[in-house]
């Protein structure tokens, strides 16, 4: 942390120049400075002692390495590559059938848990340094001191460490582990549970549905996994042959999920079973299915609850013609925003729409075999009450935060107080801060371990490096393991470490698979594909007829005095965890654009109504507690709501995570719903004014497009009147051949990528993907505030119409590499320059800095490098060393990853042959969970990118745009058209822009 | 006043200039140019010879620099790889005696690794390839390219270096390091080495290069290019005789990026 902005948190940057130098090179005079600066140091030579001979290593030689990821509990496959055994780039194994080689935005900096500088280094005793002997001494001796009153918390099991955990619990003498999941999906289990007696997770098949109705969950985010989610939606909403499927979002708020949505119809929060319920029973009506459910469903016609939902009858009776018109259907319900404290009841009444409408087996199906463990809350209240009794000597916590992430209603921190606490965590958290013993564990990326998300899916982990050499840490289930033995010479007679342990349970695997090989040509080839992978066995189930017992009641929110706080996940820092990641922090909220902080949502209605500007301070309390937050109109919130994201607002996990935005948790009630899920909905909340203006930052300029058309949509009926073509854009006279007619150019190569809006969700894994793969500094909320953001790639996100009727569209931006660029032209010194291959190259070394190109940029995309960022160690060893880390005083801009398209040039050129399509994938590419981004050569007429954005046929053709066609810039990147169902409301008074009502501002 | 504001204005200047070449980027490029006129060798901790190894004992270049056919760096060898033959303090093997062999294996029982002092230093915004050179084909080099060598009285012409490039093998090393087989002591022998035009020399003198530098981002490339098309694609080498598109080595992107 610089000590200049002590105050403002940013990533450390090395001051360029300070008072003492630049009087000193002022005595000197400017042409002596650089003459002195010119004694030739040779540079050393430093050799290896030994060369690694375990395996084959080449230095400067990409190498890699199968894993699973462990950010969240979907487990997606890793593919990790190392160079010079250090590990730089995280991207999802191809032959892992969840994540089928992409990431979400999370798993991509999951390389920043790895190099985080907050790791713990070093084990703590009552916050002081020890030594690990000390440390493990102490360990044992509490163990055995505390004889059998243990409790182990950690997060539920995804592998085998939860088995591993239970043996070791009784071999330490006995004791509890109880499961912590913040965002669990524990109620969804129970209804499952009590509609089909299946405790489980179904597999939802987008791709089979005709319509989805998603009663609040935000399945493209942190529902389930938003990675395998958001490929199986994309396939089913992206248009194709002419038609287009239907996602109707039926809730309180409009989260990134909610703004894919072809129709947003706005319910009172806590609502959303009422809502299924009134579907449900037309359905039935109509289709005589279900006889038992008649009685129990005329409870819920339309007309009956319309009052409680705020859903007028017709509209109840219109979404079902809609289900029934466009069948099969897929509801969705769970997530935050369904969590009030009749979860479990809002969820079976979803379950009866599925069922109702024979999704049941078709859209929705049961594995044969069970989901991993969940979370029960329930038993921490327990916990919490046991440890003030004093019933607990020892509390192990285990990678996971407790104490940031409960409701601190629920007074976790004070009971904690009561036992001896040991923290085992790989990062610095408000519960290791707590934690009478810390002992630092190491991460994903450098132990072993395994994960069976679901049927079918066996992934293992494994570490891809040594471990990272400033930090003093081990593998959580070693020390464990050590512990035990040092404690009770009996305990796992069998393993010397975890290695062992997991073998064991792989060669029961191998059994089970039925794999006759001896076990380590079996445990290599595990290694090497990243898991075992089959086709999962599905089971029939049906709608149990004790549902009817189910009742659905109007909990009442919207009439209550204040407005209902919707506590909403976050889609970048997940349930806080995130919080630490630089890139994580300073890649903007794709829906608020906003970096390094909270907000509090709000209708524009209401705030005016209140008198609430947009970017105002509010203090918004709630008979738990209250925070100061910022105020931001969004038209997507219930008029008598508020949603305040979670993950920010920590108080001990390092300078990056620490004192930005608030913590929502700190305003919630200690309630269970009958799962034990935590109630997140139900809490009323009084607002008041601090201040107008806040010290926010926002990277849009403007919500608006006015006009522009930057991110272009047409609707299904344009489309299929061949209305969406635009007449190719009158090109004026030309001075200069065009560079495909001159000689040397484009042969054989011209780069060109297309990107499909329609299937663009917004998610910004390709922003990170790009942070990673590129270098890009990380420059922290004061800088971003005047526009000095690095990213190469950005996620546009534009506001179309007004009130209920809005429509959100995403648009990644990045490099155009234009045929006729505008930077080119001005650079003074040919440091930017139209390649041979159509790429607008950009020479460092050559750039001298005169930010002319940055100026005549019509899609800014540029970004100057104003300082010689720092990368604190050791997040320096993520550093791609394949490109150049660009230094003080230079233009940088996207390069359309022309390290890979060389790495890729030199391999195909030694095989002798020209490149094919799809061998060069750029890293944004690469991670797009929904494939929208396609990348290769316009000169071959069967590449991918051709055939999207040359192609004559009219799907393809109707939706090709350039973005600011009319500057003939004549970029190489097509867009491909947004889909609507619809005209939005107010989309005429777009180009007026200055009607709105203060959407938000720069 | 008006010296105040004539001495705030040369401060301004001053203060411009230095932060212009504190880019770094343009102090080294102004620095080659102004250091490049001596040969340069420096004292090494270890007088190591590669005359003695290469020509006397007959040590192939690649025996130890195994990296140089695989990867972008040729590899400094490992300790070990000394150690291989000379063998530790414990069973000293070759040369038992020598001073200098000795240091050697003083660092081999310290477990510390030799701080050899870097003599051919491509700047770092540079990416040169060793493998892609290593294992070039010489094909692509102009027919008369290397012709005219005159060994006894410029071994170092550009005519000489593209007969060693010619050659193959560990010969090839020689073209760009110098005769590093008959020096006691490692220097680097060409004053220019390791600047643009040093490397653009050798590259010139490829199939097609000077017909596509003409053909470049200038306006000359553009004038009568639709015209000239055909003619000069035939020309510039764009498709080699095996049928695949020569790589472009004149493309700012082939080294910087």
């Amino acid at each position: 942390m610089e000590r200049r902005v002590k105050n403002e948190k940013e990533i450390r940057m090395k001051k360029g120049l300070n008072r003492r130098n630049l009087f000193k090179y002022m005595g000197a005079g400017g042409a002596t400075a650089v003459i002195a600066g010119c004694e030739k140091k040779p540079e050393k030579l430093i050799p290896m002692l030994v060369p690694p001979t375990d395996y084959e290593y080449t230095p400067h030689t990409a190498y890699q390495y199968m894993t699973t990821c462990r950010e969240c509990e979907a487990a997606c496959g890793m593919m990790v590559t190392t160079r010079d055994h250090r590990a730089q780039k995280a991207e999802g194994n191809p032959n892992h059938p969840i994540n089928q080689g992409t990431l979400c935005a999370r798993g991509q900096a999951s390389m920043q848990s790895l190099y985080n500088p907050n790791r713990q280094a070093y084990p703590l005793a009552d916050g002081k340094q020890i030594p690990w002997e000390e440390g493990m001494q102490q360990f044992s001796a509490v163990i055995q001191a505390a004889s059998g009153a243990i409790t182990y918390l950690g997060k539920p099991a995804v592998g085998s460490e939860g088995s591993f955990v239970d043996e070791w619990l009784q071999a330490a003498g006995g004791g509890k582990r109880i499961k912590f999941n913040l965002l669990a999906q524990t109620s969804l289990a129970e209804a499952n549970k009590i509609a089909f007696g299946r405790a489980d997770i179904p597999e939802y098949a987008f791709e089979k549905a005709g319509v989805v109705l998603n009663f609040s969950t935000d399945f493209l985010e942190t529902w389930g996994n938003t990675v395998e989610n958001a490929r199986r939606f994309a396939d089913m909403h992206a248009y194709k042959n002419g038609k287009k499927n239907r996602f109707i979002h039926i809730s309180p708020h409009v989260s990134l999920t909610g703004a894919k949505a072809d129709r947003w119809v706005v319910i009172h929060p806590g609502t959303e079973g009422l809502v299924a319920l009134a579907i449900a029973s037309v359905i039935r009506e109509e289709n005589g299915s279900h006889k038992f459910l008649k009685n129990y469903l005329k409870e819920y016609v339309p007309e009956k609850v319309a009052d409680a939902t705020g859903v007028s009858a017709e509209v109840l009776r219109e979404l079902a013609k809609e289900v029934i018109e466009h069948a099969p259907l897929l509801a969705l319900g769970g997530g935050n925003v369904t969590a009030t404290d009749q979860g479990v009841e809002t969820l079976v009444a979803v379950n009866i729409l599925n069922a109702v409408s024979g999704a049941l087996d078709n859209t929705i199906r049961f594995y044969d075999q069970a989901a991993p463990e969940g979370s029960t809350h329930q038993d921490l209240t327990q916990l919490v009450s046991d440890l003030n009794a004093g019933k607990i000597k020892l509390l192990i916590i285990d990678d996971s935060n407790p104490v940031y992430a409960l409701p601190h209603s629920m007074g976790f921190l004070k009971a904690m107080k009561k036992a001896f606490v040991v923290s085992l965590a790989s990062q610095k958290s408000e519960t290791t801060h707590a934690a009478n013993l810390v002992l630092p564990t190491l991460t994903a990326y450098e132990s072993w371990g395994d994960a069976f998300p679901r049927a079918g899916v066996r992934s293992i982990q494994q570490p891809v490096m040594s471990t990272v050499n400033t930090f003093d840490a081990k593998a959580r289930e070693d020390i464990l393991l050590s512990a035990a033995q040092s404690a009770n010479e009996k305990a796992f007679p069998r393993n010397s470490n975890y290695l062992d342990y997991l073998q064991d349970v792989w060669s029961k695997i191998q059994r089970e698979v039925g794999d006759e090989r001896n076990f380590d040509s079996f445990w290599i080839n595990v290694l090497e594909n990243g898991g075992i992978f089959e086709q999962p066995k599905y089971i029939s189930t049906s709608l149990n007829r004790k549902v009817t017992s189910v009742k659905v009641n109007d909990p009442g929110m919207a009439d209550r005095d204040g407005l209902t706080l919707l506590p909403t996940t976050s889609l970048l820092l997940g349930d806080g965890s995130g919080a630490n990641k630089p890139w994580l922090q300073e890649v903007p909220n794709p829906m608020s654009q906003i970096v390094w902080d909270s907000w509090m949502e709000i209708n524009p209605e209401t705030a005016q109504k209140l008198g609430i500007n947009d970017r105002a301070i509010i203090e918004v309390t709630t008979p738990h507690g209250s925070v100061h937050v910022t105020a931001y109109y969004h038209f997507g919130i219930h008029r008598n709501a508020i949603s305040i994201p979670m993950g920010q607002g920590h108080r001990h996990s390092g300078n990056v995570a620490d004192g930005f935005g608030i913590n929502v948790m700190e305003l919630l009630p200690n309630k269970m719903d009958n799962a034990g899920s935590l109630v997140f909905v139900g809490t009323q909340a009084k607002l008041k004014l601090i201040n107008e203006k806040s010290y926010t930052v926002n990277t849009d300029g403007n919500a608006r497009q006015l006009g522009r058309d930057i991110a272009a949509a047409a609707t299904v009926e344009e489309l299929a009147h061949g209305g969406g073509h635009q007449e190719k854009h009158n090109r004026p006279y030309e001075f200069y051949p065009d560079h495909s007619e001159t000689a040397g150019y484009y042969k054989p190569y011209r780069w060109g990528m297309t990107i499909d809006l329609d299937r663009c969700n917004g998610c910004s894994a390709c922003v990170v993907a790009c942070y990673a793969e590129n270098n890009l500094p990380v420059v922290g909320k004061v800088r971003t505030a005047i526009g000095r953001e690095m990213s190469w790639i950005r996620l546009e996100r534009y506001i179309e119409g007004y009130g209920d009727d809005f429509e959100t569209r995403f648009s990644p931006m990045l490099c155009q590499q234009c045929g006729n660029a505008g930077c080119e032209t001005v650079c003074p010194v040919y440091a930017t320059y139209h390649n041979p291959e159509g790429l607008n190259a950009m020479v460092y070394n050559r750039c001298v800095g005169t930010r002319y190109c940055s100026n005549n940029c019509a899609y800014k995309v540029r970004r100057f490098n104003w300082f010689n960022y720092e990368f604190p160690a050791p997040l320096d060893q993520q550093l791609n060393t394949t490109i150049t880390t660009r230094e003080v005083g230079v233009m940088e801009k996207c390069t359309f990853c022309v390290q890979r398209i060389k790495a890729a040039k030199y391999d195909a050129k030694n095989l002798g042959r020209d490149l094919e399509d799809g061998e060069v994938v750029t890293a944004c590419q690469q991670t797009c969970p929904t494939k929208a981004i396609t990348f290769g050569n316009l000169m071959d007429p069967e590449s991918k990118v051709s055939k999207n954005a040359l192609r004559d046929d009219t799907e393809k053709r109707d939706r090709q745009y350039e973005v600011l066609a009319e500057l003939n810039y004549k970029p190489a990147i097509t867009y491909l058209k947004k889909v609507n169902t619809r005209e939005v409301g107010g989309h005429h008074s777009d180009s007026q822009g200055s009607h709105e009502p203060k959407q938000t501002h720069g | 006043m008006k010296i105040v504001s004539y001495s705030l204005m040369l401060l301004n200047t001053i203060f411009i200039l230095w932060r212009t070449f504190s880019a770094g980027l343009l102090v080294s490029a102004l620095c080659m140019a102004l250091n490049s006129s001596t040969v340069f060798a420096e004292e090494q901790p270890i007088a190591f010879s590669h005359k003695l190894h290469a020509v006397q004992n007959g040590i192939a270049c690649q025996y130890c620099h195994l990296y140089a056919r695989r990867s972008f760096s040729s590899g400094v060898p490992p300790v070990s790889t000394c150690v291989g033959c000379h063998g530790p303090h414990e069973q000293k093997l070759v040369q038992p005696e020598s001073k200098e062999v000795n240091k050697m294996r003083d660092f081999w029982s310290k477990k510390e690794p030799i701080p050899w002092v870097k003599i051919h230093d491509v700047p770092d915004f540079v990416r040169f390839p060793h493998k892609e050179h290593i294992n070039a084909d010489s094909n692509r080099l102009l027919d008369d390219a290397g012709g005219g060598c005159d060994t006894e009285n410029a071994s170092r012409s550009l005519e000489c270096k593209l007969a060693l490039f010619r050659t193959g093998g560990d010969e090839r090393c020689l073209a760009c390091h110098g005769d590093i087989r008959q020096m006691d002591v490692i220097q680097q022998v060409d004053e220019n080495f390791g600047t643009m035009g040093w490397c653009m020399e050798c590259h010139l003198q490829v199939k097609g290069a000077k017909e596509r530098k003409r053909t470049g981002n200038t306006m000359a490339g553009w004038y009568h290019a639709k015209e000239m098309n055909a003619k000069r694609e035939a020309t510039i080498g764009l498709v080699n005789d095996k049928g695949y598109h020569n790589p472009n080595m004149l493309d700012c992107y082939t080294c910087h990026y």
